[in-house]
């Protein structure tokens, strides 16, 4: 929306700008402001000051009172109205704090500032600049003439102001000081139930009983600060800027501005009462009424009405002298009382009331055209009225218009967009000039959709502020100049010499007592009917602690919720110069948050910024293939093919080796005398010496022969036992058999058979078998030891201990067998190096005198061959032996040939598979580097 | 019976010589009997000619020396059980007989080697009789043995004279173990070939008894 920067109605609400107004009074005194400002009724009574005010500012549905002597327009504002109209005055209050390096008066209005000047008399004044008179009061009694210029601009029926009392300032903001302690902005706080109407979805679901719910938190938010701090105070709804004034010189004012209009007098025992009996939390201090929840029933108390409410009449009973008392009443000679500025209600209507309301509720619209004054008639067809004021409309972005606020207040010079198309505008000449500016600014139709208070969120920021250019003096009512014309202090641009103390900063000491508290609870016979318009209205019963916890819990649910820029509420911080005025004005910016809110803003929601993933270098990525590729397959994989094909062809080869080998061997079995030169009896040096001393021996002799060898070398050991034992058992010579070996007993048992065969008939007197005899190394030491010890049992536990050959009776010699050396031979049958170790370290050292022999396998002779140097041990090893052995014993010679034959051949054809082998294997891997 | 035996015992030859084409069931087969019989037999043996008889000799005389010489083994035989179970509360006491065995298997190693092995071979290669050759022969083996054992002499200082003497050394050795190891070799191939031409010429018999 523009505005005309040379506008001279710049300082007039804009819905009032436009529209033609009638002359203005002469009378500066009595007629510079309109008698609806006047009103002093308001300060004490509702019913009667709604009669009194304007629709706008008139609660007509929810409160009846008053409204026998409503005019229509007043009636029939709808319920729903003050939902719809909600101003925005969280935004414009929070413009005034985003503002606040300016002045915290520049939410005032200048032209609310000029009714000062006009004012004879102040009846609230104190007559001493106390610490709670404001400013402005202080300047009205100082700089008000005592003959006030007569204010030609001024409309006649807004000088209708009784000239007795001399009062520019209305009276009902003349009060308002001293009802704004318990006046917090209710009607910011609590949405009325309509609201859900054109409230967002979000706000529409609450039940539209409970106004705090509905509410959006930063309008439902209650303030509590001073409310306790208060309770006990009997002016506790009165400011402390006004706590001086005395009672009496109140009461004097008082009356002097009822008797005019006839209202119940103000009282301030009643307005004590009411506030010491119901509002004990009141706050001392707060903002002006005029700003407060002057519709809400737990409002201040000068809207405490007394209890009498009349039920609003129909609008159609309505006559024309139904018109506001402050337009009847007044003396406006261009106008009668009947001709009510329908405008006014229209404005409402059109603005409060949506195209897309019901019928009925359009009809309201229609107003009768008697309401309307003559010199409005031909204009209110054609006007389109602002939806609300301006200053109610006013977005936060208004903030951007700081100058603009400067020079007019913002709730002024904002207008709000029409809903309805724009229609012919009113002639110009028609309207006053405050009012002009109101009806040739565009009505902005942009959103329709939302409501009123919300359109202008989006209109503002792209609307210039032409008020900063407007000539605020020439378009100043008389009321709000001086005798030369000029603009009075309180007109000029604001200053906090003009403000209360509780929008000033000076007042540091205060500021916290001055702080709005949350309205305490009134009884409801104390409930003021709303004498404003709906968009003044507040839902009822808002004020009461559980309202104010509801509030409180709204405030919370809606806290974590994703609110739209223009519901967040404003925290702004406030430089460290401006805390006394930042803290004034927390009420006007989060109208009444709770302190604990205060010290805990919303936060703004925080993108945390995901950690970068951590780059992985190419090793740590074959790494993590590898590691995945183990985890899909734990168990080992077989080996490559060519892996196989080399073991098979190696097995192969070891098959036609180990096959040319076998058939090696067989051929000289098969075929003996292939291999006949290799048929020549073996010589074996030490098979003389053993025969030699096996020789000796006869029947007298006792041999002590040990079996510890086993199957696996019967190829070998058998020979051998059948040369050297056969010899023995030739000769007759007795026996005794033992073993450490399991396997060695098993053999004994053959050799039992074989001794039975060569006449060993008697057990015990030609031989002995011990049998196995467990513990090995440990049985042949204690056999080295005692030897007797060991006949007690024999391989059947049979005692042979007494026994011809263990007592030598047997012998002949009567020597008992009790150590080793008693033997004439010690004789072993070894298969392994470890046999002969054990035998030589504990049985043939201890009987070193004794004749040593050992038989054992060509495997364990490498090892056994120090042994055998040792002198009376004899040893022989192998198939050669045992050949040699034979041959020396006169065996047949051909058969112990042929058999060396067969063994030479066997060890000849290995050999020659063996280097054959390495030459192959040395060629391979020659041809395989080559080829490589 | 004889040719039951021969025939058992020609199959299991050639069911062992079938190793020859790898691994296959017949020499697994004849490698379980084997192994199965030769630990039978060892139980038999085990039982018929160590358990039976003290248990015979105590029975028959409890009081006697026999029955007090078997009743220590068998105190110290039992000191070995509490190992059958896992509990560890018992276990301990087959530390006893354990310990026993190996302390006395310790002493009889060491005193057996000392007096058996060491000091006949020392007074052997200190006083050589006979030839000359077995002179050359004893001083051979005397130097091969001081060559073997430089060759386990991995500490020596390598530019000192004695870590030269010990390396060189330590070469002779490594040659003369190989010789030692090729002689070891040779004995077990002519044990190994004896035992082949042994099997084969039973199986030739009895093929040629059977035709």
């Amino acid at each position: 929306m523009s505005r005309d920067p040379s506008d001279t109605n710049a300082h007039l609400p804009p819905w009032l700008r436009g529209q033609p107004l009638p002359a203005r009074p002469e009378d500066g005194q009595s007629g510079s402001e309109p008698s609806w400002l006047n009103d002093p009724g308001t300060a004490q009574v509702n019913a009667a000051s709604s009669e009194n005010l304007p629709s706008w500012l008139s609660d007509t549905p929810a409160e009846p009172a008053g409204g026998e002597s409503l005019p229509d327009w007043l009636r029939e504002a709808p319920a729903n109205a003050g939902s719809q109209s909600i101003p925005p005055a969280q935004e414009w209050a929070s413009e005034t704090d985003d503002t606040s390096d300016d002045s915290a008066s520049e939410a005032i209005p200048d032209w609310l500032r000029g009714l000062d000047d006009a004012q004879d008399t102040q009846p609230a004044a104190p007559t001493t600049p106390a610490a709670g008179v404001p400013d402005w009061l202080l300047a009205m009694v100082e700089e008000t003439p005592a003959e006030a210029p007569p204010a030609a601009p001024v409309p006649d029926w807004l000088s209708e102001t009784p000239v007795e009392t001399g009062d520019t300032t209305p009276n009902w903001l003349a009060e308002t000081p001293a009802e704004m302690p318990a006046t917090t902005s209710d009607w910011l706080r609590d949405e009325p139930a309509p609201i859900a109407a054109t409230t967002p979805d979000w706000l529409r679901d609450e039940p539209t009983s409970q106004p705090a719910e509905v509410a959006p938190d930063r309008l439902s938010d209650t303030p509590s600060q001073p409310m306790a701090a208060n309770e006990n105070n009997e002016t506790g709804d009165i400011a402390l800027w006004l706590q001086d004034i005395s009672t009496d010189q109140v009461k004097a004012a008082m009356d002097e501005e009822d008797e005019p209009l006839g209202a119940t007098p103000f009282s301030f025992d009643s307005l004590d009462h009411a506030a010491s009996a119901s509002l004990p939390a009141a706050a001392a201090s707060g903002p002006p009424s005029w700003l407060g929840s002057d519709s809400n029933e737990d409002s201040s108390t000068w809207f405490d009405p007394p209890p009498a409410a009349t039920p609003t009449p129909a609008p159609r009973d309505l006559a024309d002298d139904d018109a506001p008392d402050w337009l009847s009443d007044t003396a406006m000679p261009a106008a009668e009382s009947s001709e009510v500025p329908n405008w006014l209600d229209q404005a409402d209507m059109t603005i409060l009331q949506p195209a897309a309301e019901s019928p009925g509720e359009a009809n309201i619209y229609q107003a009768p055209a008697e309401d309307i004054p003559a010199w409005l008639r031909g204009n209110a067809e054609s006007f389109v009225p602002e939806a609300t004021p301006a200053w109610l409309d006013e977005s936060d972005n208004a903030a951007m218009q700081p100058v603009a606020l400067e020079r007019s207040p913002d709730w002024l010079g904002a207008a709000e967009p029409s809903t309805t198309p724009p229609v012919a505008l009113p002639p110009i000449d028609a309207t006053p000039d405050w009012l002009r500016e109101a009806a040739i600014e565009p009505p902005i139709s942009a959103d329709e959709g939302l409501p009123t208070w919300l359109r202008s969120d989006a209109s503002t920021p792209t609307q210039p502020a032409p008020i900063q250019a407007a000539p605020v003096d020439s378009d100043l009512p008389p009321w709000l100049r001086d005798e030369s014309g000029a603009r009075l202090p309180t007109a000029d641009a604001p200053g906090e010499q003009n403000l209360p103390p509780w929008l000033k900063g000076s007042t540091t000491d205060t500021a916290s007592a001055e702080v709005p508290a949350a309205t305490p609870e009134l009884a409801p016979e104390l409930q003021p009917v709303s004498p404003v318009d709906d968009w003044f209205d507040q839902p009822l019963a808002s004020n009461t602690v559980e309202t104010a916890e509801l509030v409180e819990s709204e405030s919370e649910f809606f806290g974590g919720t994703d609110l739209p820029a223009w519901l967040r509420p404003k925290e702004k911080k406030l430089a460290d110069g401006d805390a006394a005025e930042g803290r004034a004005l927390d009420w006007l910016t989060r109208l009444g948050s709770p302190e604990e809110e205060d010290a805990a803003p919303i936060a703004a929601p925080v993108r945390l910024i995901p950690p970068q993933r951590p780059a992985r270098s190419a090793e740590q990525v074959r790494a993590v293939a590898l590691l995945e590729q183990l985890a899909a397959a734990p168990m080992a994989q077989p080996a490559p093919t060519d892996a196989v094909e080399t073991k098979t062809h190696r097995s192969g080869h070891q098959r036609v080796l180990y096959l040319l080998l076998l058939a090696a061997l067989l051929v000289g079995i098969i075929a003996p005398s292939l291999i006949a030169p290799l048929e020549v009896p073996p010589i074996v040096p030490g098979a003389q010496t053993l025969r030699d001393q096996i020789g000796a021996l006869g029947e007298n002799d006792v041999v002590l022969i040990g079996y510890d060898w086993d199957a696996r070398r019967v190829a070998e050991l058998r020979p051998l036992e059948d040369a050297v034992i056969g010899q023995l058992i030739e000769q007759k010579v007795k026996l005794v058999l033992m073993s450490t070996d399991p396997q060695g007993s098993l053999l004994l048992y053959d050799l039992r058979d074989n001794l039975r065969a060569n006449g060993y008939a008697q057990y015990g007197d030609d031989y002995i078998l011990l049998g196995y005899q467990p513990g090995g190394e440990l049985a042949l030491r204690a056999m080295a030891q005692n030897f007797g010890q060991f006949l007690s049992a024999d391989f059947n536990g049979t005692d042979v201990s007494t026994g011809g050959l263990a007592t030598g009776a047997s012998t002949g010699t009567n020597q008992p067998l009790d150590s080793l050396n008693d033997f004439s031979m010690i004789m072993l049958l070894a298969d392994d190096q470890v046999d002969v170790q054990s035998w030589m370290e504990q049985v043939q050292r201890t009987a070193r005198d004794v004749p040593f022999s050992v038989l054992l396998t060509a495997e364990a002779a490498p090892s056994a061959a120090p042994y055998l140097r040792q002198p009376n041990v004899f040893g022989l090893s192998g198939t050669d032996g045992a050949l040699a052995y034979q041959a020396l014993r006169g065996a047949d010679t051909s058969v112990v040939a042929s058999s060396a034959a067969q063994l030479r051949l066997g060890m000849i054809a290995f050999v020659v598979l063996l280097l054959f082998s390495m030459v192959v294997a040395a060629i391979m891997a020659a041809v395989r580097r080559r080829n490589a | 019976m004889i040719p039951l035996i021969n025939v058992i015992a020609a199959l299991l030859t050639v069911m062992v010589l079938s190793r020859i084409f790898g691994d296959n069931p017949f020499f697994r087969t004849a490698q379980y009997i084997f192994v199965g019989v030769s630990l039978g037999l060892a139980f038999v043996v085990a039982y018929q000619e160590v358990l039976r008889p003290a248990v015979v000799a105590v029975a028959r005389n409890p009081t006697g020396t026999a029955g007090l010489l078997y009743l220590v083994p068998l105190v110290v035989g039992l000191l070995l059980l509490p190992r059958i179970t896992p509990r560890q509360g018992f276990s301990w006491l087959a530390n006893i007989p354990l310990a026993l065995i190996f302390g006395v298997g310790a002493a009889l190693a060491v005193g057996g080697a000392v007096a058996g092995t060491l000091i006949p071979q020392i007074g052997l290669a200190a006083n050589p009789t006979g030839s000359i050759v077995q002179i050359i022969g004893t001083v051979v083996l005397a130097l091969a043995t001081i060559a073997v054992l430089c060759s386990f002499y991995f500490t020596a200082q390598s530019d000192g004279g004695l870590g030269r003497l010990a390396r060189s050394g330590g070469a002779i050795g490594h040659w003369v173990l190989m010789l030692a190891f090729g002689f070891f070799f040779a004995g077990a191939v002519q044990t190994y070939m004896a035992a082949l031409t042994e099997r084969l010429r039973f199986l030739v018999g009895w093929i040629s008894q059977l035709f």
